[in-house]
C-alpha cells in the first residue's frame, strides 16, 4: 500500500472467491504485468535486444545467485548503505539536538546548514571520488554527507518544536538534564526525525547507485552498469531487480520500525 | 539576531578555507583557493560554457519535471477518486516509489541512447511517483462533506473535480512537486555525470576526471545556487497559489 494511505480496507469486499483473491488481489496487477511483459516479448513484439523475457531475468537471477556474483556485489552494496545511513543519522540527530539546545551551536551551524541544505548532494560525488578514491570510503562518505542534512534539519526541528510546557512541568518535578534528554525532548522530536531519516534513506539509495555507476569494481550499481555494457541484458535486470527489491525492503522494514516506535502517538492522536 | 552574526560562521568558514589553501596546509588540488576558483568562474563564464551547462541542465529538468506533472497529478488524482485505478496502481507505486530510479539509467542509455532523451525520460520515471503519490494522498483525504453539499447544489462531477477536489489536493500536491523539484535536479546531475554528453553534471564529472579542482567547485557552487533558487521560487509559488488556503492564513 501507498505510504501514509492509513487502513483504507479492502476494494474487493467482505467475502472474496478464492478466483477473486487470484485475480483480483492486493499484489495481482503486478503479476498482470509481467504477464504482459513475458508475452509480448515471447510473442517477438518487443525486441529481446531492448527488453528481455522476463523468465530469462529470473534465470540470470537464479544463476547469478548461485555462482556468489549477486550475493558479493550485493553484501558491497548494503555494507556502504548501512555504514553511511547509520553513521549519518547517529551523527545528524546528535548534531541537530545539540543545535536546537545550545544557542552557541545554533548560530554556528544554522547558516551554514542553510547555505548547504538545497545543494543536489550528488555533486558530491565527483569530489569525494577526487578525495578519497574509489574504494568503499567515498561512497559511504557521498551517502553519509548526503544524507546528514535532513536528519539534522529534522532533529532540530523536532526539537525545537517540543511542547515547552511539557519541558517546564519536567524541569519543576525535579527531572535531570539527562533524564529531560531522554524522556523528553527525544521522544518529542521522533516524529519529525523519522521522516526527516525516511527522506534521507529515499536519497542514500540514489547517491549509493550514482557513486557505484560512476566509480569502483563492486557493487550492485557497478554491476548494473558493468553487464549493459557486456550487452548481457538479462544479467542487467537482474541486478536492477535486486536493487529494487532491496529499495523495497529497506523502506518497508523502516515504515514497520517507525510504526512500532510511534505507537504511543497514534495512539494519542486517534 | 543581526545579519554579521548570523553569516559570521560562513565568513569564518570561508576564511579558513582560504588560509588553509593559501598557506598550502591543504593541498590545492584538495581545497583549491576561492580565488582560483573565482578566476575559473569568470573563465568559463566568458567562454559561454557555464551558462551554456546551466541552460542544457535546466532544460533536461524542468522537461522531466514538467513531462511528469502532467502524467503523476492526472494519474494520483484518478487513483484517489476511481477505485479501478487504485487497485490497478496502488502495487506498482508502493514498489517503484521507494526503488533507486538511477539504476535504470543504463537500460534507458539502450533505449534512448546517450542524448538528452534519455536522461529526460529517466527525470520524468523519477518524478513521477512522488508526485502520483502525493496527489493520491491529497485526492483520497478530502473532506466528503465538502464533495456531497457540492453535489446537492448540483454541481456536475467534472467541475466538481476542477473546483473541489483539485483545489482541496493543491497544498499536498505541492508537497509532491517540493520532492519532486529536489529530486530532478540530483536525477539531471547523476545522469548527466554517468551519461556525458553536456550539461552542469557532465562538466563536473569531466573537471574531475582532468583533476581541475577548481572547475569542480564552480560546478559544485552553481548546482547550490540552482538548487536554493529553486527551492525559494518553489516556496514563493506556493504562497502564491494556496494564498486561500488554511495553512497560508495560519501564517498570518
Amino acid at each position: 500500500m501507498v505510504a501514509g494511505a492509513g487502513r483504507s480496507g479492502h476494494l474487493v469486499g467482505e467475502r472474496r472467491s478464492p478466483a477473486q483473491v487470484l485475480f483480483l488481489g492486493k499484489y495481482s496487477p503486478l503479476a498482470y504485468m509481467i504477464a504482459a511483459w513475458e508475452l509480448a516479448t515471447a510473442a517477438g513484439l518487443i525486441p529481446e535486444l531492448l527488453l528481455p523475457r522476463f523468465s530469462d531475468v529470473m534465470a540470470a537471477w537464479a544463476r547469478m545467485m548461485l555462482s556468489g556474483e549477486l550475493p558479493e556485489h550485493a553484501l558491497s552494496s548494503i555494507w556502504r548503505e548501512a555504514a553511511g545511513f547509520s553513521s549519518s543519522v547517529v551523527f545528524g540527530i546528535t548534531v541537530g539536538i545539540a543545535m536546537a539546545r545550545f544557542r552557541v551551536l545554533r548560530d554556528l551551524f544554522e547558516p551554514l546548514l542553510r547555505l548547504l541544505f538545497p545543494l543536489p548532494k550528488s555533486a558530491l560525488i565527483p569530489i569525494l571520488i577526487v578525495w578519497l578514491g574509489i574504494g568503499h570510503l567515498s561512497k559511504i562518505a557521498v551517502i553519509f554527507l548526503g544524507c546528514i542534512l535532513p536528519v539534522i534539519v529534522s532533529s532540530f526541528n523536532g526539537a525545537r518544536g517540543v511542547d515547552r510546557h511539557l519541558v517546564w512541568s519536567a524541569l519543576i518535578m525535579g527531572t535531570g538534564k539527562r533524564k529531560l534528554l531522554w524522556r523528553v525532548i527525544i521522544p518529542g522530536a521522533l516524529p519529525d526525525i523519522l521522516s526527516g531519516t525516511r527522506l534521507a534513506l529515499a536519497v542514500s539509495f540514489v547517491l549509493l547507485v550514482g557513486s557505484e555507476m560512476l566509480a569502483g569494481n563492486t557493487g550492485l550499481g557497478f554491476l548494473t552498469y558493468f553487464l549493459s555494457e557486456a550487452g548481457d541484458l538479462a544479467g542487467m535486470f537482474a541486478a536492477i531487480f535486486t536493487l529494487t527489491l532491496l529499495g523495497f525492503l529497506a523502506d518497508r522494514l523502516y515504515l514497520r520500525f517507525m510504526r512500532r516506535i510511534l505507537i504511543w502517538q497514534r495512539e494519542d492522536q486517534e | 539576531m543581526t545579519r554579521a552574526r548570523r553569516y559570521g560562521s560562513v565568513l569564518f568558514f570561508l576564511l579558513a578555507w582560504e588560509a588553509a589553501s593559501q598557506l598550502k596546509l591543504v593541498p590545492e588540488f584538495f581545497l583549491p583557493s576561492w580565488v582560483s576558483i573565482g578566476q575559473q568562474a569568470w573563465v568559463d563564464t566568458a567562454s559561454g560554457q557555464l551558462p551554456m551547462d546551466i541552460a542544457l541542465s535546466m532544460f533536461r529538468a524542468l522537461t522531466g519535471l514538467s513531462m511528469a506533472v502532467l502524467v503523476g497529478v492526472p494519474l494520483g488524482a484518478a487513483m484517489g477518486r476511481v477505485k479501478a485505478v487504485r487497485w490497478f496502481l496502488d502495487p506498482l507505486v508502493s514498489i517503484w516509489l521507494p526503488a533507486p530510479k538511477v539504476t535504470f539509467f543504463p537500460l534507458f542509455v539502450i533505449w534512448f541512447g546517450f542524448g538528452s532523451a534519455s536522461k529526460i525520460a529517466l527525470i520524468f520515471v523519477a518524478c513521477t511517483f512522488p508526485l502520483i503519490n502525493m496527489t493520491y494522498l491529497g485526492t483520497v483525504g478530502i473532506d466528503r462533506y465538502l464533495i456531497w453539499s457540492a453535489r446537492n447544489m448540483g454541481t456536475g462531477e467534472r467541475k466538481i473535480l476542477w473546483k473541489v477536489v483539485l483545489p482541496a489536493a493543491l497544498p499536498q500536491i505541492f508537497n509532491g512537486l517540493q520532492i519532486a523539484f529536489p529530486v530532478s535536479l540530483i536525477v539531471t546531475s547523476v545522469t548527466e555525470m554517468l551519461g556525458g554528453g553536456g550539461g552542469v553534471g557532465a562538466s563536473m564529472m569531466e573537471s574531475a576526471r582532468f583533476a581541475l579542482m577548481p572547475r569542480v567547485f564552480v560546478y559544485l557552487i552553481v548546482l547550490a545556487v540552482v538548487g536554493a533558487f529553486s527551492m525559494s521560487l518553489m516556496a514563493q509559488l506556493r504562497r502564491l497559489l494556496l494564498q486561500w488556503h488554511e495553512e497560508a492564513q495560519a501564517g498570518r
